[in-house]
């Protein structure tokens, strides 16, 4: 099963049942700390999941709230606080933790965004997932 | 008492920038100092959330800070000063404005209305059996049309108490019930209006309470999906729409905001006098929305992408 990718350059993902690869981005085009930005990594017409740098590394999280299951962002890419350093849902203000995707406040207080495993080769970032995960839908 | 409805939401947030961006591209027009105004001078106010002049908060920034309610004449605003006096502190301001808490601790002030007269265009509408209300050789809409939200519809607010929060708008202010969600909330309507509401309340835990969403009045539905379209073209993020609401009848889309709450276009909502009697139904789908449209960024001819992605 082919990936859908159309990042140019994207090494081809060969898909290995044990260790499933979803292509994101070449991780030098990840903004830095402080900024976030979302990806549509299996073309479902919207931002699926979203990644950011901390300072021990980066994250990926799915763009889904465990208060109502709904995109966090307001804008394209606009999933942190003004500081850039709380992940917000702009749906009804919950403020999460950037390192571990708590929620700190807010209607989902004690749950957690889905942290997505990734893997990072020959200075690309790829999601530990199979493309045809419900995860990235 | 002669209450119209608010006239300005008053907002402490932690970027304003982003804050500033969000209204102006929602179609409000910047006037300085942090205000966003419709086309009839009701508006948005943005301060940052350290601001001195704002009253306290009630949750973490970005949050309602105050909401303004126009009245219409002097006699209201001593009418309202003497009634809250009675079981709380009542502060007045310039101009005999009024300023108070509401039983669920919102921050309300009360001043003669700034609304300005205004005239902006109807959407007419062909229906056949009817006579046409757009004659020959007038088209109903063009690209470039401009769409601007012309007043300050309603604003939402989560509660902890709705029956406690119901009473004071009513029993204090004079507000009518119009409409109620069994369990869920009432749709209120101040003396000064005939809208169907102005206020709309969601009994929610107390660590919820902010507002919900606020909106402006667009002049039709189909200026409620020119925006809609035209602002989820800009990047911002919908949450619930574009669809018609059942209690009210109006129009509307949510959108994701930098505000701390969503932000709604609306158009066409009924209008009430006090010989309605208000409906009591349960919420969910089918009495809140008559019918829902989903936009979907992307729409091939051949049908909608393939379910459970590529193959
Ligand atoms: S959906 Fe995220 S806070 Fe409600
Ligand atoms: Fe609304």
């Amino acid at each position: 099963m082919p990936v859908p990718s159309d990042i140019p350059g994207a090494p081809a993902p060969g898909q290995d049942p044990d260790s499933p690869r979803t292509p994101l981005c070449a991780l030098d085009t990840l903004p830095p700390v402080g900024q976030a930005r979302g990806f549509d990594p299996v073309k479902s017409g919207r931002d699926t999941v979203f990644a950011l740098r901390r300072s021990d590394g980066v994250r990926v999280y799915r763009n889904h709230c465990p208060h109502q299951g709904v995109p966090l962002e307001y804008r394209k890419d606009r999933f942190l606080s003004g500081d850039g350093q709380r992940i917000l849902c702009y749906a009804h203000g919950a403020h999460f933790e950037a390192d571990t995707g708590l929620c700190t406040d807010g209607p989902c207080r004690g749950m957690s965004l889905a942290s997505l495993p990734l893997v990072i080769e020959d200075g690309w970032l790829y999601l530990a997932v199979a493309p045809d995960s419900p995860l990235l839908r | 008492m002669n209450i119209i409805g608010p006239d300005a939401l008053v907002f402490g947030v932690d970027d304003v920038d982003a804050c500033s961006q969000y209204l102006t591209d929602y179609g409000l027009q910047p006037t300085g100092d942090g205000r966003f105004e419709a086309l009839d001078g009701t508006c948005v106010i943005i301060r940052a959330d350290d601001d001195p002049r704002l009253p306290p908060a009630i949750g973490p920034a970005p949050s309602i800070r105050e909401i303004v309610y126009g009245v219409g004449d002097a006699a209201a605003l001593e009418a309202i000063a003497a009634e809250l006096s009675k079981d709380r502190e009542v502060r007045r301001g310039e101009g005999g404005s009024v300023h108070a808490d509401d039983d669920s601790g919102f921050h309300l002030s009360f001043a003669l209305t700034t609304r300005r007269p205004y005239t902006a265009p109807a959407d007419l509408t062909n229906a056949p059996g009817h006579p046409p209300q757009r004659g020959p050789n007038l088209l109903g809409i063009n690209w470039d049309m401009k769409v601007e939200p012309r007043t300050l519809s309603h604003v939402v607010l989560f509660v902890p108490n709705m029956e406690q929060a119901e009473a004071f708008y009513v029993n204090r202010l004079g507000f009518r019930l119009t409409d109620k969600f069994i369990g869920v909330g009432p749709f209120l309507r101040p003396a000064g209006t005939e809208d169907h509401h102005t206020l709309f309340l969601i009994q929610t835990p107390p660590f919820m309470k902010g507002v919900e969403h606020f909106t402006f009045h667009m002049g039709s539905g189909t200026e409620v999906l020119l925006a809609g379209t035209r602002f989820e073209a800009k990047g911002y993020t919908t949450f619930w729409g574009p669809g018609r609401h059942y209690f009210g009848s109006n129009w509307f889309w949510y959108f994701n905001s930098p505000l701390g709450c969503h932000v709604e276009y609306d158009a066409d909502m009924d209008l009430h006098d006090d010989t309605w009697e208000a409906r009591h139904r349960p919420p969910g789908a089918d009495n809140s929305q008559l019918f829902l449209f989903t936009a979907r960024e992307k729409w091939f001819p051949s049908g909608p992408p393939p379910k459970g992605g590529a193959h």
